[in-house]
């Protein structure tokens, strides 16, 4: 284990400065958007005063340098400043909405994981049939559907026509169904390519050939050998993926007018409640960094082959 | 055997020289099918303007929320305007979009990943820790930071997807310069005393090229599908423009009126990212034969 733990440290510490690198892409957001930075966070409405109380808190009237280091002194006690539309405190705004997301993108995953790796070695191992080929172009076309349109289609079928699910909303499962299947097509698709791909990469690899030779039947060579094997890419695929499901759910939340941060990110940027646009970025790209670190973790700990 | 062969040779055999052009647009069913719906659409957008039996902006309320019907194929919008004229104009705006967008990521990533992946150092260093932060972004993400700043319409969303591809593009061209920098051929050259940087541009460049074109293909199919999002959700394409994902924005509010509205449009998107995925995946198959299964 002390190499793992070394791997681990070194892993750590480059998730540092990655860290630092996203805040003050953040931060400068606020300075790159045309007009007074002390206007973008208090408001068009705000009055003069508040926008005085503004500037000394943020230290708008010190240099960028020194601003940065106040951002990350905020940063560091949780304080990601105050939504200019409802007046409270955004990390309060953001929490229950990222929970909501989070819901979402698991469902998506699960999803994928139950539906694209099935149809993956089903198309491996009925190879060159119809069936291989229909999945692989209902996967095609899954890549290349655009996620917002498959999300109308999926309201038009199962909300207008069967009435069976709301079209949109935040509640129990019932109004999580078709967000998640929406939002998961594109990574089903992908991961049923992918696990194809790879499954019959390995199924010409010459430790097949062997567990044939000693006449395993094809089975067990399939799920007792090959699969294992196979599944590495479409791990590393899913890790990816779950980061970008993450921040990926904005155009699947606006068309089911679900209430998660990528819906809020969208209404935020309409109402120029630039700081929770600010904060939503950040809490996104953090969890998108710190997903793939786990991932990254897990992975390497799971394969041995993996050097540290 | 490689001791055999003078240096002179082994620069003649470098890969891309072996098949033309045409014969790679042409190289398999995948190639053949995507070209062939590539060049549709390209022909849509051309010739729009005689092809379109209506005018696209023109409004007509006596005519509003019309079934597809033969003197309106895909039927009528919410103003009454001619949803099959106006498909076909979009289809300027999203190849438009899909090619700007990968221009301005190849301009920029190309000489980035280049130098980084022929000299590597302190320059590769640098240049991919500042890629790892701007990859810990979801390209849609990154683009929406970028509108955000610009302000919404439809160059600013071209810039920002191409300006938002540019991370993974100069990773991509790193990683394909640092292949092709060990083949025989680069050795060969630097034996026969070429110079760095005309290594770099005449046998590594135009070696990966490959690799540059089957993910040019793929990445115009991302462009589009994340142009037409940003359109969907307000930030790209603004109404009344024939743009796609802006049309089936606007039809999502009208349901229970006409599914056409929104159904058309969207068909019309995932048609053409369906060309140029095909096109990209079988143009690879065709450059990397021993890949194929």
């Amino acid at each position: 284990m002390g190499r793992f733990r070394r791997y681990l440290l070194a892993r750590l510490l480059f998730v540092l400065p990655t860290l630092l690198g996203v805040s003050l892409l953040a931060f400068g957001l606020i300075h790159l958007i045309p007009g007074d930075p002390a206007r973008l966070i208090a408001g068009d409405d705000a009055t003069d005063e508040t926008i005085r109380d503004i500037q000394a808190a943020y230290g708008l009237d010190r240099p960028l340098h020194i601003q940065y280091l106040i951002y990350l002194g905020n940063l560091a006690r949780g304080q990601l400043g105050v939504s200019i539309r409802s007046g409270r405190p955004i990390l309060e705004e953001i929490a229950p909405r990222f929970l909501n997301t989070l819901q979402l993108a698991l469902a998506a995953i699960l999803l994928t994981v139950a539906a694209g790796i099935p149809l993956g070695v089903l198309a491996a191992s009925r190879r060159r049939t119809a069936l291989d080929r229909l999945s692989m172009l209902a996967a095609l076309c899954g890549i290349a559907t655009p996620v917002f349109w498959l999300g109308i289609l999926f309201q038009i079928v199962f909300a207008v026509w069967l009435q069976w699910l709301p079209s949109g909303g935040t509640g129990g499962l019932r109004y999580l169904l078709l967000p998640a299947f929406t939002l998961a097509a594109f990574s089903v698709a992908n991961v049923a390519r992918l696990t194809r791909a790879s499954l019959l990469e390995i199924l010409g690899q010459d430790f097949i050939r062997t567990a044939r030779a000693k006449g395993l039947t094809e089975p067990a060579i399939l799920f007792g050998h090959a699969l294992r094997n196979a599944l590495i890419p479409t791990l590393t695929f899913l890790s990816l993926q779950f980061g970008f499901l993450l921040g990926g759910a904005v155009l699947t939340e606006t068309v089911f007018s679900y209430s998660g941060i990528g819906r809020y990110l969208v209404q935020s940027i309409f109402f120029r409640d630039y700081p929770v646009v600010q904060g939503v970025i950040l809490i996104i790209a953090c969890s998108y960094i710190l997903v793939n670190l786990v991932a990254d973790l897990l992975y390497s700990w799971a394969d041995p082959r993996i050097s540290y | 055997m490689a001791q055999a062969l003078t240096a002179e040779a082994v620069l003649q055999r470098r890969p891309w020289r072996r098949r033309g052009v045409a014969g790679l647009v042409l190289a398999n069913a995948g190639t053949r099918a995507g070209a062939a719906i590539i060049l549709a659409f390209v022909l849509i957008g051309l010739f729009a303007g005689s092809l379109a039996p209506y005018d696209p902006m023109a409004i007509d309320l006596t005519r509003a929320f019309r079934p597809p019907t033969w003197s309106h194929l895909f039927g009528t919008d919410n103003f009454g305007r001619d949803l099959f004229s106006r498909v076909l104009f979009g289809a300027r705006y999203s190849l438009l979009t899909g090619c700007v967008a990968v221009a301005i990521a190849l301009a920029v990533s190309v000489p980035l990943g280049l130098t980084a992946g022929y000299y590597g150092g302190a320059w590769d260093f640098l240049l991919m820790r500042v890629i790892d932060i701007l990859l810990s972004f979801p390209t849609i993400l990154l683009a929406i930071a970028i509108v955000t700043i610009v302000g919404p319409n439809l160059q600013n969303a071209m810039i920002a997807v191409g300006v938002a591809s540019i991370p993974l593009f100069s990773r991509l061209v790193r990683g394909s310069v640092l292949a092709v920098k060990q083949q025989a051929y680069v050795e060969a050259a630097r034996a026969l005393g070429e110079r760095g940087w005309r290594i770099s541009l005449r046998h590594v460049l135009p070696n990966c090229l490959a690799v540059l074109v089957v993910q040019s293909s793929l990445r115009i199919a991302t462009a589009i599908l994340t142009a037409a999002g940003l359109s969907f959700l307000g930030l790209g394409a603004q109404p009344p423009l024939p743009e796609w994902g802006a049309m089936v924005n606007q039809g999502k509010d009208f349901l229970h009126q006409s599914l056409a509205m929104s159904v058309f449009p969207g068909l019309a998107i995932m048609l053409v990212v369906l060309g140029f995925n095909i096109f990209g995946d079988g143009l690879n198959d065709a450059l990397n034969p021993q890949l194929r299964e």
